[in-house]
């Protein structure tokens, strides 16, 4: 089984994905291609991995039809949620600039399924990367409040501890300067 | 906290009521221009601050938003104008209600900001920053977010998940450490101050130590004093004032015989003069009583006309003639003496009378004559008298303030003894004795005067004692301010760095989140990633980098700019660390954002709205609006809408369309 599409099924299923394998045969090509397929309440859509981005431009277009081919049954019975297909392009390999702006292209195509396309992918980070818009925003920040009476006087431990206490209190100015005066 | 329902009703473009129910989960609005879709954003502001920020201080013909947020024309009464929000946090329920003439309760808006910050963390006015960073409009995305400085752009991070009270902890060393510099400041002023009054002192010492006379000069001149004013044993000091008063006598001394020298050769003709004055008033005398005499000898001349005919007489003997020739005779008569006569007897006696008229005018003429003759010789006689007179009085006069100035210069000589035949010489001779005198008392006079410097020395060796105890306790307290200062300062430090360092803490966690949303909005085809950076120590930058070291705020398109800053204002909303509002409102966020930037932007509000965000936002275009509905989860019917604004009949702004979206199939390719 293909090792990239492994990592991707790991992470989808962890966003709460169903996936599936699918490998699809064609009279006319050598080799099946091996697809990725998930779902879940919103979207759907499939993953074909490459092994560099040239192969990637190159097929990208054949394979989209062998997929929307053995699915379209299920497309055409999904309604609404057809709207919500995705196609996901990824190769093992770096893309240089030129192949970049060409899988730039290929994303902006707006036909038929929503592409998404990724080069350099491997292993589960290089999948989340590839997957990323489909996937849950990473947590955000928990912040909790900061004591920052607590921060000052961390921060003041030379000073006399008397003085910082008289700083971080609600003492007037001018009775915390007369302490520092004294203490002086 | 989400909202539940808008209700409108004679606020902005919105003349009649209208009721806008918000779903839980997203709600996508589409309309033309002008029906409303931004004031629905603008009711929602209104309600929860009381204003709308987006015109900022904006004025124009002396008025501002203010005059026109409700309803301009004919419509509702000011009474049944209204905008109405209702909160929803789980079980309860907040109605939120502000009219023109009424204001929500000061309970009630604790009540809703209770629901939606979080206490203990929440800034100053947190509604207002919690629209300013929820309500994502159109106009605003470039201008506070990519086009901000990056001091601006630092600032609102640290607004949204700074420490809020690090401002003022640092703000209260800044304070502090101001009055102890001021402090140290007027401490040192005061040193300097007592320096001053030290070396002021030591010159006064020095001064008076560089007057005073040795011992011996000071003996030697009581000596010579007391010699001259005649006095015994007296001591030094009882000697200034009657020596003062001796220099002064002998000054006077100097100055007469400096006067009776001066005048001494003017004497000395006078006193010589004055015999031959008095000879010479004598003999002015005589020639006084010669004159006079001469005068008595001369006759009247009124003697003259008393005997002989006047030429008054004769002109009135010619008048008399003259009328009896106009007469003429008067019945054989003479007019003028009433004799008989014919007319040649009558001629021959005006003939003879003219005769004797010339006569008595020639004897007249020859009196009046001699009469202006003794005129003359009296007038000449009494002129005589005069000059004899004046002749005589100048004498006296001369000869008057001759004696006067012998008198008065021989009392001068009478003062100092001498009698009037003293010699020139013996009057300098005394000159010279009285000015060396003068110089000799003077001289010692000055010598015992420093006797006062002795005291003045005292007095300075005190002040100096005093300045020195005086600089010694500024010393000390300015020993005191600078140590205070620097623990103000070290303070001041603490706080601003406790600041600093903790929200670049909390920076460290939030800035792979903005990373990600700018990732996933993919605002650039080449450059997928965004590096953010905070740098500055005492103003702090947030920095935006693509590719290597590119900035994005010169480099991208509109639309990148665009999208990139929706990234940026949509980490700054989910990094409010202190806010429990769970919604999200974007007014026409995909304005020159094409069809596949808008497709990214699809998704992050659908990955919002999945995470338990809700969603509110409002595009022109209808189609558009489908397709971010469709791409949004529904989880059950009524956690989605769609709603279409269009303007009535009446001009006023209305919801036409209403949908409520449906969950999608699911388990399509599973089976």
């Amino acid at each position: 089984m293909n090792e990239t599409l492994l990592d991707c099924a790991e992470v989808l299923s962890e966003a709460g994905f169903f996936t599936h394998f699918t490998s699809i045969t064609a009279d006319d090509q050598e080799l099946a291609l091996e697809t990725l397929a998930f779902e879940d309440a919103t979207v759907l859509g499939f993953i074909v991995a490459y092994d560099n981005p040239a192969q990637l431009v190159a097929a990208w277009k054949s394979d989209c039809d062998r997929i929307a081919l053995l699915h379209g049954g299920a497309l055409r019975a999904a309604r609404h949620k057809a709207w919500n297909a995705y196609l996901v392009l990824i190769s093992r390999t770096m893309a240089n600039f030129g192949e970049s702006l060409a899988l730039g292209q290929i994303e902006e195509d707006l036909t038929a399924m929503r592409k998404i396309t990724k080069a350099g992918v491997t292993g589960a980070v290089g999948a989340r990367a590839a997957l990323l818009p489909l996937l849950p925003f990473r947590a955000a920040p928990s912040l909790d409040p900061i004591d920052m009476r607590f921060e000052i006087e961390s921060r003041s431990t030379e000073l006399d501890a008397e003085i910082v206490t008289a700083f971080l209190s609600s003492a007037e100015e001018a009775i915390v300067m007369q302490l520092l005066e004294d203490r002086a | 906290m989400k909202i539940e329902r808008i209700l409108i009703s004679g606020f902005r473009g919105f003349r009649n009521m209208v009721d806008v129910p918000i779903a839980s989960g997203f709600t996508v609005i589409d309309g033309r221009n002008g029906v409303g879709k931004s004031t629905l954003f603008d009711a929602i502001e209104f309600a929860l601050t009381g204003h709308l920020s987006k015109y900022g201080e904006m004025k124009a013909g002396g008025e501002s938003v203010q005059d026109y947020i409700w309803w301009k024309g004919n419509g509702p009464s000011p009474s049944e104008r209204f905008v109405e929000i209702t909160l929803r946090d789980g079980a309860d329920v907040l109605r939120l209600r502000r009219t023109p003439i009424e204001e929500p309760s000061r309970e009630l808006l604790l009540r809703v900001e209770a629901g939606m910050v979080n206490a203990g963390m929440a800034p100053p006015s947190p509604l207002l920053q919690l629209c300013a960073a929820s309500i994502i409009r159109d106009e605003n995305i470039a201008s506070l977010s990519l086009d901000l400085s990056e001091t601006q752009r630092y600032a609102k991070l640290r607004q949204a998940i700074g420490a809020t009270d690090a401002d003022q902890w640092a703000e209260r060393g800044n304070r502090l450490a101001a009055i102890a510099r001021k402090r140290s400041e007027q401490a040192k002023a005061e040193v300097a101050a007592a320096n001053s009054a030290v070396a002021d002192a030591s010159r006064r010492i020095d001064d008076a130590r560089a007057l005073l006379a040795p011992e011996a000069a000071i003996t030697e001149a009581s000596t010579t004093m007391t010699r001259l004013l005649l006095f015994g044993p007296t001591p030094p000091d009882q000697l200034i004032s009657p020596g003062r008063e001796f220099v002064a006598l002998r000054e006077r001394h100097a100055r007469e015989l400096a006067t009776i020298l001066s005048g001494w050769d003017e004497y000395e003709r006078d006193a010589a003069a004055l015999a031959e004055g008095e000879a010479a008033i004598e003999a002015a005398k005589v020639d006084v009583t010669l004159a006079q005499a001469d005068r008595a000898l001369l006759p009247d001349p009124a003697e003259v006309s008393a005997i002989g005919p006047t030429t008054d007489l004769v002109a009135q003997l010619h008048e008399l003639r003259s009328l009896g020739i106009r007469i003429g005779l008067v019945e054989h008569a003479c007019p003028l003496c009433a004799v008989d006569h014919d007319q040649s007897s009558f001629v021959a006696g005006l003939k003879k009378a003219a005769e004797t008229i010339e006569l008595m005018d020639k004897q007249a003429s020859d009196l009046a004559a001699e009469a202006t003759k003794r005129r003359v010789e009296i007038a000449d006689a009494e002129r005589k008298i005069v000059e004899a007179q004046k002749v005589l009085a100048g004498l006296v006069d001369r000869i008057d303030r001759q004696r006067k100035a012998l008198e008065t210069r021989q009392q001068l000589l009478d003062g100092f003894g001498f009698s009037s035949a003293v010699s020139r010489a013996e009057i300098l001779e005394l000159r010279e004795v009285v000015v060396s005198e003068i110089e000799a008392a003077r001289h010692a006079l000055r010598v015992i005067s420093t006797i006062s410097q002795n005291q003045l020395l005292q007095t300075g060796l005190a002040q100096l004692d005093e300045a020195r105890a005086r600089l010694a306790r500024a010393q000390d307290r300015a020993g005191r301010a600078r140590r205070a200062e620097a623990i103000a300062s070290a303070l001041h430090d603490a706080a601003r760095r406790a600041g600093s360092e903790t929200l670049d803490l909390r920076l460290d966690r939030v800035l792979p989140l903005m990373a990600e949303l700018y990732g996933r909005l993919r605002p650039h085809p080449v450059w997928q990633d965004i590096e953010y950076s905070i740098r500055g120590d005492l103003r702090r930058f947030l920095s935006l980098q693509v590719g290597d070291g590119l900035n994005p705020q010169f480099l991208f398109s509109s639309g990148q700019r665009r999208a990139t800053g929706l990234a940026f204002l949509l980490s700054i909303n989910l990094s409010l660390a202190w806010s429990r509002w769970r919604s999200i409102l974007l007014d026409d966020p995909v304005q020159h954002v094409d069809d596949f930037r808008t497709v990214n932007l699809a998704e992050v509000l659908a990955q919002l709205v999945a995470g338990g965000r809700q969603v509110i936002v409002a595009v022109e275009d209808a189609a558009l609006a489908e397709l971010l509905a469709r791409r949004m989860p529904v989880p059950k019917i009524g956690e989605a809408r769609r709603l279409t604004l269009a303007l009535g009949p009446e001009g006023s702004s209305a919801v036409v369309h209403r949908s409520d979206p449906a969950p999608m199939l699911p388990n399509v390719l599973a089976a």
